[in-house]
């Protein structure tokens, strides 16, 4: 391998992203060229001062906040899953289920009610004018 | 440990507290990218609470067959875009903030860490985010062109110009070879 080849897969190489045919050709080339070597070097002390970067502490109230703001959010589509809306429906979905069914009732008895006076009538419709048999 | 995919599904079937396990396990990595990129503790928790509004919001459309992570990520790196193509607008490039930083390092990594610190944000955006996956989030090349739909050959080469600028700011005294 040459030089050109192996500068140019040095990359690849720090970051494992090679096989294993192509890295025993460039470590064979690295172990004879001082010049190479020192490339590597400098890429390998490169990602060692980077490792060495701060993690950042992370905000402890971070979740507790982001579900406040989750939470005041206006939903403008349906994909909001724990709106207070949402939350809302939820809670008054039997209450509404229990009126509805209420109303349905008392429709029922109306219409049953009227279904009776009609057939009063209808009674005494008949039982005027045509003799009953 | 639940996947993120049954999360996901419990979340979008209503399940608060499922959303709450997955931001646990996301947050971490979503704000440390953004805050390499950016070198802003306090915007760094704002971006990424935009972040994750926006996958709560989009988690309908979150496509099953992708990785998650790949998918926050995304969207980390698009809003920490925006941010700096803002901030750049109002012509406010705010200093590092990172002075009173609690850090695990010692005191004495600080200078070092200051000066890589320094080097990441004067990084070129594409650059910049290649480099952070990589170095900060180890992700393979694979995931980095999957992160940003890109080629895997354009991830190595903006790899390759990075890490060459930062060889520039980091080892000025390590001469090339060949
Ligand atoms: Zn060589």
């Amino acid at each position: 391998m040459r030089c050109y080849s192996v500068k140019r897969l040095l990359n690849r190489y720090v970051d494992k992203e090679i096989d294993e045919t192509t890295k025993k050709f460039m470590e064979e080339h690295l172990k004879v060229c001082a010049l190479c070597k020192k490339e590597l070097e400098a890429l390998l002390l490169m990602k060692h001062v980077i490792s060495k970067k701060e993690k950042l502490e992370i905000d402890k109230n971070f979740i507790s906040l982001l579900e406040k703001r989750l939470m005041e959010e206006k939903p403008d589509n349906e994909t909001h899953y724990l709106t207070e809306m949402n939350y809302l429906a939820q809670r008054t979905a039997p209450v509404l289920l229990t009126l509805a069914v209420l109303v349905m009732i008392i429709i029922f008895a109306f219409y049953n009610d009227s279904q009776v006076m009609k057939d009063y009538m209808d009674n005494v419709f008949i039982s005027k004018d045509i003799p009953v048999l | 440990m639940k996947s993120d995919f049954d999360l996901i599904e419990e979340i979008t079937a209503g399940d608060a507290a499922a959303f709450r396990v997955l931001i646990e396990k996301h947050q971490k990595h979503v704000i440390n990218v953004i805050y390499s990129m950016t070198g802003q503790v306090q915007d760094a928790h704002d971006i990424a609470q935009e972040v994750f509004i926006k996958v709560y919001k989009n988690l309908a459309y979150f496509k099953m067959k992708a990785k998650f992570s790949t998918w926050i990520y995304r969207i980390a790196i698009n809003e920490t875009y925006n941010y700096i193509k803002k901030e750049k607008k109002h012509g406010f490039i705010k200093e590092s903030e990172r002075q009173n930083i609690k850090t695990f390092e010692n005191i004495e990594s600080r200078e070092t860490q200051e000066l890589v610190n320094k080097a990441i944000e004067k990084l070129p955006y594409k650059y910049r985010v290649v480099l952070v996956l990589k170095e900060i989030e180890d992700l393979s090349y694979k995931q980095i062109s999957e992160t940003l739909n890109c080629r895997i050959g354009t991830v190595e080469s903006r790899l390759f110009r990075a890490r060459n600028i930062l060889k520039k700011t980091l080892l000025p005294y390590y001469k090339e070879g060949c």
